[in-house]
């Protein structure tokens, strides 16, 4: 029997969208459950900190998800002497014309990799606020408008290495979740060494699977998306509860709020549902909590499981 | 697809570490469903209801208490009724408006103005209702009021705390100064209840730090806390049934003689309002001490005896003989005498507007001879007799060479001591005091017990007003004990329990002749062979004498109108061998002689017996009438001591009060024999109630079935909500409960045995998750008849036996895997045992 919980709007499987998902899953092999929630984190058009240890994949992943969507890609390697025009771009005197020409930067692609941004420069990293925040960049007090889909994906080492310079709360806030990619299993490492020997770079020639327009389509989708009044109120009640804890210096901000409402959404979308439950909430929290309450990596975890058993689910009401 | 990311998500999130337990600990955290999450403070909400039933409870207590049987029972019911219900409405109203946590500045006036209304209520009442409280239940009404209050603002932790703590007194109050029975009753079902919140709160606070399967055990404190909760309530019965006002006297103001008067007043603190001292306007004399005096032509024994004139003022038709009263006392009299003694004065129209009263004076007429107050049983020697001749007993010889006597004043009284050589045995108590208050006894022999130490009647203060009669009998040296003479007795109390054991005693008086002879009749020998008989196996000492009386007490009947024929020659043998009943002189008579033909010196007391079934516990004295005229004999123990017997049944010896263990023994007793004599009532109610217990689960699930399916032509929505409280309640009973930072879908998933062997579940799961957080119009757009199917099915597949069922293999589980943990943590595999010594330097040094 197959029940009406899906509406017919919603296209889970869409032919791209799931094509999408195997190249991610082919180039970060064993790892579904991080592809999923970049996918999630794409379709709510927020941006995403991959952080874990060097080699890993980070920069795998995002070469993938870059290679399979439409657009421009771009992507710079942040390094201490990494200036802000490097990201925004700059005005250049054309001796030809005798005037000022605007070469832009990269964050005018559509998707920008941002490798290692924490061995930026916080001058360097604050230039990507405005991009991160507004999509728009001001060069001279020109304001130019980025592409609808911009989106970020950063890169970084464990705060704790040599040569970081950590990353802001405020510009924390502006990634829609953090996710770390972690060590792969026996059997997925051995399926990587075979496919290593004698192969050759697979992603170089592959050509884009969702263009930007299904994306932006799909995005309208995850934002309209029906969240009932109960589950606004187990968000808000959860947002307390942050606010409380004792361990959380930084409590949710509303801003916060709202971009963990729209991740559960895009969540329950990719679970081919029509509205939010609270397991969509609770699944969700530790990539979106974990980027923005300041917690150190290891207790991150812990703080948010407890949070999440704190707060009561909303009750079955009549 | 879905299911498959859903779930890795999962463990991922739950296979992190938990908290800073052991790695164990931490295995098993992961491998078990969670429930400790959510609970780790103590939920308000949870408790709320328990409290507003206790308080309303409380409530109840009060209303009956306060109403003490002197309102209608509709009008109680009336009260209650209302009372429940704007408790219940106003808890109601409260949960739904406030959030839990939340602080409202509206509550602290709101409690304010509670308290204060109630208090200006007692003034309107008194004013425009003529009706009132005293004192004491007006603060208490207050605090029932308060603890309402605070019992419907319980959605918070600290409001139930006060309600709880003011109910908790309120009931300590209501159930010490109520006479009703049900109060008792109620009071110990809110002891019950008031233990079980406490548990109730204490492991809701707990469940969130214990492991699954240890609460389980029973624990210790279970253990201690409750048989003491039986044993309180006992000790509770044990002491009441009687007025509250034996508990409380001198702590509230009453009606009594403490000289505060309320018009309000329950019940006086002492005597009631008959008995005040008053000295304006008396209307009535009684056997008070502090009594007015007034002028009367009754024999009395205080008289205007003034030095001056060295004659009474007025001459009474009894002369006899009186005490002088000092001369402050007669200032008042003479003075209302000599207005008295105007006749012709002029009449003025200038008047005090003091209200003449109306009330007729009406004697109280009172069949008693006396009253005591004070403890009984109590034997009040009158006279003693030492020869017998077979029918006579013939008085003992008045003393010949009295004992001296002297008045020692004592905190301000004059008290007559009467020198006493017994106390050398150590066989007595503290001293303990009885008060006669005489009423109509024609005679002048002070009515005292047998163990009497001091005397004292009020402003006697001369000793050669005493007298002795016989060997340490008192009398007045006057003709009568004047009418409401009040006696005070200060005595000992023998314990009896010593006797028994005691090596110094002498049973024999030395040459004393009247107490041990036996009358010369040929029938004496019958009763020197019985007395034998019955000591046959009894060693000498006290147990000879305990012996012969428990014999006659236990093989004789008491039977006043069972009087031996006249022509008896010997009527004790008619008594003690043919009719084996008589009245008690014949119990003392044969006790008497029985003893004294086994050596012991004995005599015979009459006198009267304070009967414990007179007593009235409201005036709190013991009435004794001419009924109560009684016979009994003595026994004497060396040390010029006697000491009394008892042989007639039904009448007991005073013994020392109680200690607190005895009187808990005496509680258990009597609830341990009225649980015997009622053995079927009991076991039935225990058998029920632990089959009740036991099956609780399955009774409530029974019932909440039944009206689930009752309730089918709800809305499909609802019906989905129903079906999942339903399945709660299961694995809540299960101890399965849900933890509230879960919803039902993902809890029902970690329990394995329940997710598997369901095929409706996914598809419930489903329309839940709809039916709580989806659109109206997707949950409209289901056919109504599947939902009811998938309803019906997921309740027949998740049945309460299952729930059990994997609740149970899940701590089986989950004791394995501490059981393992536990192994290894005992016996650490340390690296001296895998590695001979010597063996790794040797490897250090060739490598």
């Amino acid at each position: 029997m197959t029940l009406a919980t899906t509406s017919q709007s919603i296209d889970v499987n869409h032919t791209a969208l799931s094509e999408l998902r195997d190249r991610l899953n082919h180039a970060l092999r064993g790892k579904a459950d991080v592809v999923e929630l970049v996918l999630v984190c794409l379709l709510a058009n927020g941006h995403l900190l991959l952080e874990d240890k060097p080699g890993l994949g980070k920069t795998t992943l995002a070469k993938a998800l870059a290679s399979g969507l439409g657009g421009r890609f771009a992507r710079c390697q942040c390094t201490p002497d990494l200036l802000p025009s490097d990201i925004t771009g700059f005005n250049i005197f054309n001796q030809s014309t005798r005037e000022f020409e605007f070469r832009s930067g990269p964050v005018f692609a559509d998707i920008l990799l941002a490798d290692e941004i924490n061995r930026a420069t916080p001058r360097t990293q604050s230039a990507l606020l405005e991009a991160m925040a507004e999509r728009q960049v001001t060069v001279d007090n020109q304001r130019f408008p980025l592409s609808r889909q911009f989106f970020v994906i950063a890169t970084q080492n464990p705060v704790d290495q040599h040569g970081t310079y950590p990353l802001p709360e405020a510009q924390l806030d502006r990634f829609a979740m953090k996710l770390s990619v972690g060590y792969p299993e026996h059997a997925d490492e051995l399926q990587m060494l075979q496919d290593a020997v004698g192969g050759m770079d697979q992603t170089a020639d592959q050509h884009p699977v969702l263009d930007a327009s299904t994306l932006s389509r799909i995005q309208s989708q995850v934002a309209a998306l029906s969240v009932a009044r109960n589950v606004q109120d187990y968000l808000v009640r959860l947002g307390h509860e942050t606010r409380s804890h004792s361990s959380i210096a930084l409590g949710l901000s509303p801003r916060g709020l709202l971009t963990w409402q729209r991740v559960a959404q895009s969540y329950a979308w990719l679970a081919g549902r029509n509205f939010v439950t609270p397991d969509d909430v609770q699944d969700v929290a530790c990539p979106v909590l974990s980027v923005r309450l300041g917690l150190e990596p290891a207790e991150a975890q812990t703080v948010i499981e407890e949070i999440l058993s704190r707060v009561a689910v909303p009750k079955y009401q009549e | 697809m879905l299911g498959d990311r859903q779930s890795s998500t999962v463990r991922r999130i739950e296979g992190a570490p938990r908290s800073r337990r052991g790695n164990a600990q931490r295995s098993h955290a992961a491998n078990m469903p969670a429930d400790d999450s959510g609970r780790h403070r103590v939920t308000a909400g949870s408790l709320h209801w328990m409290t507003v039933t206790m308080a309303l409870l409380a409530g109840a207590i009060f209303v009956l208490a306060d109403a003490d049987g002197g309102r209608s029972r509709a009008s109680i019911w009336m009260q209650l009724s209302v009372e429940v219900a704007l408790v219940v409405s106003g808890t109601l109203i409260v949960r739904r408006r406030l959030a839990a946590g939340s602080e409202t500045p509206l509550i602290m006036p709101l409690l304010v103005l509670v308290v204060v209304a109630t208090l200006l209520w007692e003034p309107f009442q008194r004013m425009f209702l003529l009706a009132g409280r005293p004192f004491e239940m007006m603060v208490m009404l207050t605090q029932k009021n308060l603890m309402l209050a605070a019992a419907v603002l319980g959605y918070q932790i600290g409001y139930q705390r006060l309600s709880i703590l003011a109910g908790v007194a309120l009931t300590i109050f209501c159930a010490a100064i109520a006479r009703q029975n049900q109060v008792l009753w109620l009071t110990a079902i809110y002891g019950f209840a008031a233990v079980s919140w406490m548990v109730a709160g204490y492991w809701d606070s707990l469940r969130g730090r214990l492991l699954h399967g240890q609460s389980r055990q029973i624990p210790l404190r279970w253990l201690i806390v409750g048989p003491c909760i039986p044993l309180l309530l006992l000790l509770a019965s044990a002491s009441g049934g009687q007025n509250a006002i034996t508990v409380l006297r001198g702590f509230l103001p009453g009606s009594g003689g403490d000289g505060e008067s309320d018009p309000y007043a329950r019940s006086g603190a002492n005597d009631g309002e008959n008995l005040v001292a008053g000295s304006d306007n008396i209307k009535s004399f009684g056997p008070i001490e502090d009594a007015p005096f007034a002028e009367d032509d009754k024999p009395s024994l205080y008289d205007v005896f003034n030095d001056a004139f060295d004659e009474p003022v007025r001459k009474v038709k009894d002369q006899d003989r009186s005490i002088a009263l000092p001369p402050e006392l007669l200032a008042d009299i003479n003075a209302r005498m000599a207005r008295s003694a105007q006749s012709g004065r002029e009449f003025t129209t200038l008047r005090k507007s003091t209200r003449p009263d109306q009330k007729r004076i009406k004697d109280l007429k009172s069949p008693a001879l006396l009253y005591v107050a004070g403890r009984v049983p109590l034997h009040l020697r009158m006279e003693i007799y030492d020869v017998f001749d077979g029918i006579d007993w013939i008085p003992e010889q008045l003393l010949e060479h009295p004992p001296g006597m002297a008045i020692v004043p004592t905190h301000g009284k004059p008290w007559l001591r009467v020198p006493c050589s017994s106390r050398s045995l150590g066989l007595y108590s503290d001293l303990e005091t009885h008060a006669v208050k005489i009423i109509n006894l024609k005679s002048n022999v002070i009515p005292a017990p047998l163990e009497l130490r001091a005397v004292h009647i009020d402003k006697v203060d001369q000793s050669d007003m005493y007298g002795w009669t016989q060997d340490s009998i008192l009398k007045l040296n006057r003709e009568s004990l004047p009418e409401f003479l009040t006696i005070n007795l200060s005595s000992e109390c023998l314990q009896r329990s010593k006797l028994l054991h005691h090596t110094e005693l002498t049973f024999n008086a030395l040459g004393d002749k009247r107490r041990t002879q036996l009358p010369l009749l040929p029938q004496m020998s019958d009763v020197r062979n019985l007395a034998e008989q019955i000591t046959r196996d009894v060693p000498n000492g006290f147990a000879r004498v305990d012996a012969v009386i428990n014999h006659l007490r236990s093989n004789y009947e008491l039977d006043r109108a069972a009087v031996a024929p006249e022509s008896s020659e010997f009527p004790v043998s008619h008594f003690l061998f043919e009719s084996k009943r008589g009245p008690d002189y014949q119990f003392a008579t044969a006790a008497a002689l029985m003893l004294r033909s086994l050596g012991f010196s004995t005599r015979v007391v009459s006198g009267l017996y304070a009967h414990p079934e007179n007593y009235d516990p409201q005036k709190r004295h013991t009435s004794v009438h001419n009924a109560d005229a009684h016979f009994w004999c003595e026994v004497y123990i060396g040390s010029s001591t006697w000491i009394t017997l008892e042989p007639s049944p039904g009448y007991e010896v005073l013994t020392p009060p109680p200690g607190f263990f005895a009187r808990c023994l005496i509680g258990l007793q009597t609830a341990l024999k009225w649980l015997l004599s009622h053995w079927l009532l009991t076991l039935t109610v225990v058998a029920v109630t632990a089959a009740g217990m036991m099956k609780r689960h399955a009774i409530h699930d029974r019932i909440s079935t039944a009206i689930w399916v009752l309730s089918a032509s709800a809305e499909s929505r609802v019906r989905v909500v129903r079906t999942l409280q339903l399945l709660d309640t299961r694995l809540a009973s299960s101890r399965l409960a849900r933890p509230g930072g879960m919803t039902f879908s993902r809890w029902i998933k970690r329990l394995p045995d329940l997710s598997t062997e369901t095929p409706h579940l996914n598809d419930f799961l489903r329309l839940v998750e709809l039916a709580a957080y989806g659109t109206r119009e997707s949950f409209a757009s289901i056919d109504r008849q599947h939902i009811v199917d998938c309803c019906a099915a997921i309740l027949r597949e998740i049945s309460l036996a299952k729930c059990q069922k994997t609740a149970e293999r899940l701590r089986a589980r989950e004791k394995s895997t501490l059981l393992e943990a536990d192994r290894s943590a005992n016996f650490p595999v340390s690296p001296d045992e895998t590695l001979p010594t010597g063996t790794g330097s040797n490897l250090v040094s060739v490598s």
